[in-house]
């Protein structure tokens, strides 16, 4: 299990905007192993998708990255993604780390049809002839659940559902076969029958193909329901990493418990939800010392004047604050 | 791609649109022209001069001293059949209107390819280059061609070629020999006949310049606009997630920043259709803006009617091309 296939490292991204700059992800460091589902969760702002996308520096203008590293393994050799040439990144883009997009609506181009579109994620990776690369991705629809793909194929964006739309999407991005799928909110748009659909199809395809999945969400019942581990991010950092059961049954930071107090649990019986007060800070100014501190319950003056570093507080469990500095190591 | 029968269906239901817009274009002209504090029939019997029974005929022979309604029924049963003939020029007005149109559509489609090939790729660099050099220039040659008078610039264009350089012609109109595609340029090359060709260059190429000079600017920052407008979208930004080779995603870019940029040239080559009054007089070309004014001075009521009319006929058909070619282009639309 603890094979590592991607590490990112001191992540930095900013947003160069008019009104100044926005440090969406501000030293994130985290590792995907091999086969696992890792979990990216936090709240919307908080630069999960960001940190997701600048793994392949999909980063449009203004945002810029940084520093930090992500190296990704290619054949037991550790290729730092953030300095390869655009032409060698593009060829590991679409193939070995592939997305899904948060909105399929608009990921989708609307002039082409779901086929065109599949057929061409196919074609710009391998050589194939057009004709075998049409059949396989009329194979493809099938195996993301479309009924009737030799039809759907031919189906322009707006004549296909939400759902429907998101699994042309996530068939684009299991078409050939990645080692890491970032699934960016999969479930979000599309309703409750087709969630459950998606978590099962995302399952099922770790598991046939063992490959990894980034699972970036703000839907705490979707990261326990599949994933393996789990970083907790806030204002462009990662608060807390841990496996998701330590993560749900032993949360440390003071945000994390926040977000699990604010879940039902459907197995107690319902006292009340306390959500966090307040709200996610701007992050042109973010506040001072830790980020999290005019939210905490617990903020000590220390966490106004200085960042906590990170504490490993067993194998595999990081925390970023103050109140466990003295404790245990 | 649309169907055809759907197609067919379309073009009756707009054509029967037309009717109503036509009618109220040249109703809206003739009231005009009705209400206007002049005698028509003394202007064309010769004005103040003119005998009372040379008056009185004219009065008679295009119904002037009947009501309003009737007027207008002569004056459209006769323009649409093409039997009226100018009070003021003694032509047939139909076959006038044809010889400036032939002489304005040959400017307008010179102007239209200036524009085209001087717009659409100074958007494009400036979307690419955005915010830069070369974005500020392509921003300031939209605002100077924008804001620069036609007679103006025209004027200065004719004393630097005509005056000083003595590049350019500035008196009648080369045809050649035979008219085979309607447009001089191409015609004379088809035919061989380059004397002619360089003697049409240098007559129609200043005025069409100039044309596109005051347009190309404009276009430049709408096709740059679109181009950076779909450049962001999440479709661009997906294509290259999933690897697509560059020229993979230019054909996404392009061919979603198409559309609306189409619709521009077409509605501003309709415009031009229509004839451009300025630059056609200041170069003393008999295209239908040089006539058109020339029958509001005369207060050649048929005339103005009839050129009102087409010009109304260009928008209202170019509007059904661009419906058309929308729905060619983008599966969303269907007719």
């Amino acid at each position: 299990m603890s094979d590592p296939i991607l590490k990112v490292e001191d992540l930095r991204v900013y947003f160069y905007t008019y009104a100044g700059v926005v440090k969406a992800v501000d030293g994130v460091s985290f590792e995907v192993y091999n086969k696992e589902v890792f979990g990216l969760i936090g709240e919307t702002g908080c630069g999960k998708t960001v940190t997701s996308r600048a793994i392949t520096r999909l980063i449009p203008d203004p945002g810029r990255i940084e520093s930090g590293r992500a190296l990704f393994r290619i054949n037991s050799r550790w290729v730092d993604l953030l300095k390869l040439p655009e032409d060698e990144l593009r060829k590991i883009r679409g193939s070995m780390i592939t997305y899904v997009f948060q909105d399929p609506t608009s990921a989708l181009d609307p002039l082409y049809t779901a086929g065109y579109q599949i057929v061409e994620t196919i074609l710009a990776h391998n050589k194939t002839h057009p004709r075998e690369a049409w059949s396989k991705a009329i194979e493809t629809l099938r195996r993301v659940l479309i009924p009737e793909p030799e039809i759907r194929a031919r189906s322009y964006p707006h004549e296909l559902s939400g759902g429907m739309k998101q699994r042309v999407v996530a068939g684009a991005s299991i078409v050939n076969e990645p080692r890491l799928l970032v699934a960016d909110e999969p479930t979000t748009n599309v309703d409750v029958t087709i969630q459950a659909q998606m978590i099962e199809l995302l399952s099922q395809l770790k598991n046939l193909k063992g490959m990894s999945i980034i699972l970036v969400t703000h839907n705490m019942g979707l990261i326990a329901e599949m994933a393996d581990r789990v970083a907790v991010m806030y204002a462009g950092k990662i608060v807390e990493i841990a496996d998701v059961n330590t993560i749900f049954e032993e949360p440390l930071h003071p945000y994390t418990q926040g977000l699990i107090n604010c879940v039902p649990d459907p197995t107690k019986e319902l006292k009340e939800l306390y959500p966090i007060a307040g709200t996610v800070p701007d992050l042109i100014n973010p506040p001072s010392g830790c980020r999290f501190w005019p939210r905490c319950s617990r903020a000590m003056d220390i966490c106004k004047r200085e960042a906590p570093p990170g504490i490993n507080v067993s194998e595999g469990h990081r925390v970023e604050c103050w109140l466990y500095a003295g404790s245990g190591l | 791609m649309i169907q055809l029968a759907g197609l067919g269906r379309y073009l009756v239901r707009r054509a029967i649109t037309f009717i109503p817009t036509i009618i109220g274009i040249t109703l809206l002209t003739f009231t005009i022209a009705f209400y206007t504090p002049a005698d028509p029939a003394r202007a064309w019997a010769g004005g103040q001069k003119a005998r009372p029974e040379v008056v009185e005929q004219v009065r008679k022979m295009y119904h002037l001293d009947e009501p309003f309604w009737t007027q207008y029924y002569f004056f459209m049963r006769h323009i649409l059949s093409g039997s009226i003939y100018s009070p003021v020029t003694h032509n047939n007005i139909i076959v006038e209107w044809m010889q400036g149109f032939i002489v304005t559509a040959n400017i307008a489609v010179l102007a239209t390819f200036f524009t085209i090939i001087l717009g659409i790729p100074l958007g494009i660099i400036a979307a690419l280059r955005k915010d830069t050099a070369i974005d500020n220039a392509v921003r300031l040659l939209a605002l100077i061609g924008y804001s620069t008078p036609s007679f103006w610039i025209a004027y200065i264009f004719v004393w630097i070629f005509y005056d000083v350089l003595r590049w350019i012609t500035l008196v009648g109109v080369p045809i050649p020999s035979r008219i085979i595609t309607g447009l001089f340029v191409i015609d004379a090359i088809i035919l061989g006949e380059f004397n002619i060709l360089d003697a049409i260059v240098s007559r129609l190429l200043l005025p069409s310049f100039i044309l596109a000079f005051i347009s190309f600017g404009g276009l430049a920052r709408y096709v740059r606009n679109t181009m950076l407008d779909v450049l962001s979208s999440d479709y661009i930004l997906y294509a290259h997630a999933r690897g697509l080779p560059p020229f993979r995603v230019w054909k996404h870019a392009l061919k979603n920043s198409l559309i609306p940029v189409v619709t521009v040239i077409l509605f501003m080559f309709a415009g031009l259709l229509s004839g451009a009054i300025i630059t056609e007089t200041v170069f003393q070309l008999p295209g239908i803006g040089y006539k058109y004014v020339l029958a509001i001075n005369n207060f050649d009521i048929p005339s103005i009617i009839l050129y009102t009319l087409m010009t109304g006929l260009f928008i209202v058909i170019t509007s059904l091309l661009v419906d058309i070619l929308y729905a060619i282009i983008d599966p969303r639309i269907r007719l």
